[in-house]
């Protein structure tokens, strides 16, 4: 059942109506070398990895090869996994790894961003039809804002401000100390607010006029 | 946590960043059921070409399928006597080993010139199907087998070579000691191939090239791209020469002159780079015991002449033809004697399991059903289909998946089959709206509107609703007698699935649509609303150009 709605948590989503109860059972089969176990992981897990990946590097065309890496990521460390983190922790903290390599290479390149696909994010619950495309404008211009922060600072800026973790949960997910978390998303909030301010006035930062 | 504002902003700014990352936040992006079904079927791909898939029996039941014949066997026509064996034994559980170094694994081992009659009921050296580190390929053989995910070679017997390389490096290193090697490099980052044979070190970063061993030396031909050769061991060279050969170039070691690629040398090394691997699941096919030089083809291609065992995808087509050489014993006799009635047996696991007799139905089918004409051309056979009843196994998914893959490597012909295959044979299958779309996005790109628009009709599935609306008036717009019809059917889409991923290029299309109806008046206002939501947009220049200035 996928769970909808403001205050419900938003990182719990379950594809195909599974539960992830029977996960240790799929990953001990998987690790014995039954493919379809590991394809049914995938299966359930995989929209929730591109749902991180998209808040993570935004709607990039290189997202579903990012959801292929976190997956072959994970299918390596099965024989190391012991199931202390949930299964859905495991591949978050994957996938934010991911996602700090494909940003730090995208930053590498000259050309900087990567451009978007034009496949729409789609918010839930659905708003009207107005507001959905208020929401599109929205969140073009707030990933254009996040293309400017250092990629350090974005992960952990929207891990804490956007997913709403808390600074022990992000600092476990990213692998570093709290305190340096916390300086990275407040470095990270405080060149946004910057930018928000010099774009005061203007009608709205490039490309989404 | 974060706290709100510093005194260096406003709370404006700040209220308006809760506001974004609220948006973000609720943000959710699921794959569909197409772009899963690529994903998943990518993975598999992907995890079979891991060094540590000995965990990965994934493809069991694929491998069952191909037990079950599921290989879509077409023609023997006029070739009697052709028998194919059909291995049960996925790709994974045939080559993984699980050891550390990377290994040769096979994909075709056929004879290289088929004498006649000399090979017929003779089995392929069991060796040379084996994955291994070290292939020795005896005289009168050839092997192409791929190394890693980016190498692909063929060893001429009398040959042999070993890999050294570790799963997981870069760089992979092929020793040749005898005989020759035709191997190209998929180009990639940090993927450098270094073969060392006798008098030779020669490094490779992407290319097709051959290296042949001549006594203490080596000759290196290169037919795309260009190789760097370090002369080994041989008296006087200095330690660091190094010689560049490039495409349509050879070199021996021994002599200080370059010379050009042999014609015939060229041709090998085009066969083999028109036979690559097969991608994600496979199963084994040996042809045993036809007619020295009978064409095996998959697809469209020839990839070997039986007795052969190969590496193909379950549901692969596969022709016998019955071209075999002149000098072949006679294949006109339509009816084979009972010993070659056709059986499935796994290719490795022959000794161990007695053969299984195919079902009757595809014993008829592999049967000739009239001879040649005296005198006639031998042709590609016509193709013969399989009894109506799909295995036990054959799922709709796994139909997908091979539709999948069979589009990924360029064949489309197959691709167009299988979906086909699947739509009739699991009408109510989850997986038949899908295929339905995928069908029509092929005909629609073959120019086939008519067919597009039938399949786009039959797909029933609530989540595929956007995509093929926007695929059905997309085909419209392809149709000059349609053009209002397809404008009207673009502007519905677009007030229907505002938030559509094809919203900007369904808001082009419809303001082109537009633009050649009634001119610039008839498109202004659209191609204004293009400039404001979608000012990135490709044809947003070149329609504004076509308007002129904005107003």
């Amino acid at each position: 059942m996928r769970i909808r709605g403001r205050l419900a948590p938003r990182l719990t989503v379950i594809p195909h109506g599974e539960p992830e109860t029977d996960d240790p059972a799929l990953i001990a089969a998987a690790r014995a070398g039954d493919g379809g176990a590991f394809a049914r992981l995938f299966r359930r897990h995989a929209d929730a990895v591109r749902t991180r990946i998209t808040r993570l590097v935004g709607p990039v065309a290189e997202r579903d090869d990012l959801v292929q890496k976190v997956f072959i990521a994970f299918y390596r460390a099965l024989p190391g996994y012991r199931g202390e983190a949930r299964l859905s922790t495991f591949l978050h903290r994957i996938a934010v790894n991911a996602a700090y390599d494909h940003l730090r290479s995208r930053g590498r390149q000259a050309d900087g961003a990567s451009p978007l696909d034009d496949e729409a994010l789609v918010e839930h619950p659905s708003p009207a039809l107005e507001e959905q495309v208020a929401a599109r404008a929205d969140l073009a211009r707030l990933l254009a804002l996040l293309d400017e922060l250092s990629p350090k600072k974005r992960i952990a800026f929207i891990l804490v401000a956007v997913e709403g973790c808390s600074l022990a949960e992000a600092a476990a997910l990213i692998g570093a100390a709290e305190d340096t978390v916390k300086q990275r998303a407040l470095h990270a909030r405080r060149d946004l607010l910057a930018r928000l301010a010099a774009t005061r006035g203007a009608p709205s930062v490039e490309g989404t006029s | 946590m974060i706290r709100r504002p510093d005194s260096e902003t406003g709370s404006a700014e700040s209220d308006e960043l809760e506001r974004l990352c609220g948006r973000l936040g609720r943000v959710e992006a699921p794959f569909d059921e197409i772009t899963r079904s690529r994903a998943e079927a990518r993975l598999v791909d992907a995890l079979a070409r891991e060094p540590a898939r000995r965990h990965w029996r994934t493809l069991g039941k694929v491998g069952k399928v191909g037990q079950a014949a599921a290989l879509v066997l077409m023609g023997a026509a006029a070739g009697g006597g052709l028998v194919a064996r059909f291995g049960g034994a996925a790709r994974s559980q045939v080559a993984g080993r699980g050891e550390p170094s990377l290994r040769f694994e096979p994909y075709v081992v056929a004879p290289t010139v088929p004498a006649a009659g000399s090979h017929v009921g003779s089995p392929v050296p069991e060796a040379l199907v084996r994955s291994s580190s070290r292939l020795d390929v005896p005289t009168g053989w050839l092997v192409r087998a791929s190394l890693g995910d980016a190498t692909t070679i063929t060893l001429t017997g009398p040959a042999r070579a070993w890999s050294e390389s570790a799963a997981g490096e870069k760089r992979t290193v092929v020793h040749l000691e005898q005989g020759r090697l035709l191997a190209s490099l998929e180009g990639g980052a940090g993927r450098r191939l270094q073969i060392v044979s006798p008098g030779a070190v020669t490094d490779v970063v992407g290319t097709l090239f051959a290296i042949e061993v001549v006594g203490a030396a080596s000759r290196v031909a290169v037919a795309h791209g260009r190789v760097e050769v370090t002369a080994a061991g041989s008296p006087g060279a200095p330690p660091s020469a190094v010689h560049e050969v490039a495409a349509g170039e050879s070199w021996l070691t021994t002599l200080p002159e370059l010379g050009g690629l042999e014609p015939a040398l060229a041709e090998a090394l085009a066969d083999h780079e028109r036979t690559p691997p097969p991608r994600g699941a496979t199963v084994p096919l040996s042809v045993t015991e036809a007619p020295a030089g009978a064409g095996v083809w998959v697809g469209k291609r020839r990839i070997a002449s039986a007795p052969a065992w190969m590496l193909v995808e379950p549901h692969a087509a596969v022709r016998l033809s019955a071209t075999a050489r002149p000098a072949a014993p006679s294949v006109v006799d339509p009816s084979p004697p009972p010993s070659m009635e056709p059986s499935i047996e796994s290719a490795r696991e022959s000794a161990r399991e007695p053969a299984r007799t195919v079902s009757p139905p595809l014993a008829r089918a592999i049967s000739p059903a009239s001879p040649r004409p005296p005198g006639a051309a031998p042709t590609e056979p016509p193709p013969l289909h399989l009894p109506s009843a799909a295995p036990e196994e054959m799922t709709a998914r796994t139909l997908f998946r091979e539709a999948d893959a069979a589009r990924a490597v360029g064949d489309k012909a197959l691709a167009l089959r299988t979906l086909r295959a699947l739509v009739e044979r699991f009408p109510h299958d989850s997986a038949t709206a899908a295929a339905h779309y995928e069908l029509a996005l092929m005909e629609d790109a073959a120019g086939s509107t008519e067919a597009a628009l039938r399949d786009l009709a039959a797909v029933d599935t609530p989540s595929l609703e956007e995509p093929t609306e926007y695929l059905r008036c997309r085909v419209l717009a392809r149709r000059a007698a349609q053009a209002v019809q397809a404008e009207r059917c673009m502007a519905d889409f677009r007030r229907r699935f505002p938030a559509s991923a094809h919203d900007a290029d369904a808001l082009a299309t419809e303001t082109a649509l537009a633009l050649a109806r009634g001119g610039c008046p008839a498109a202004q206002s659209l191609l204004a609303e293009l400039e404001q939501l979608h000012p990135k947009h490709g044809s947003a220049a070149r329609l504004r150009a076509a308007c002129g200035r904005r107003p």
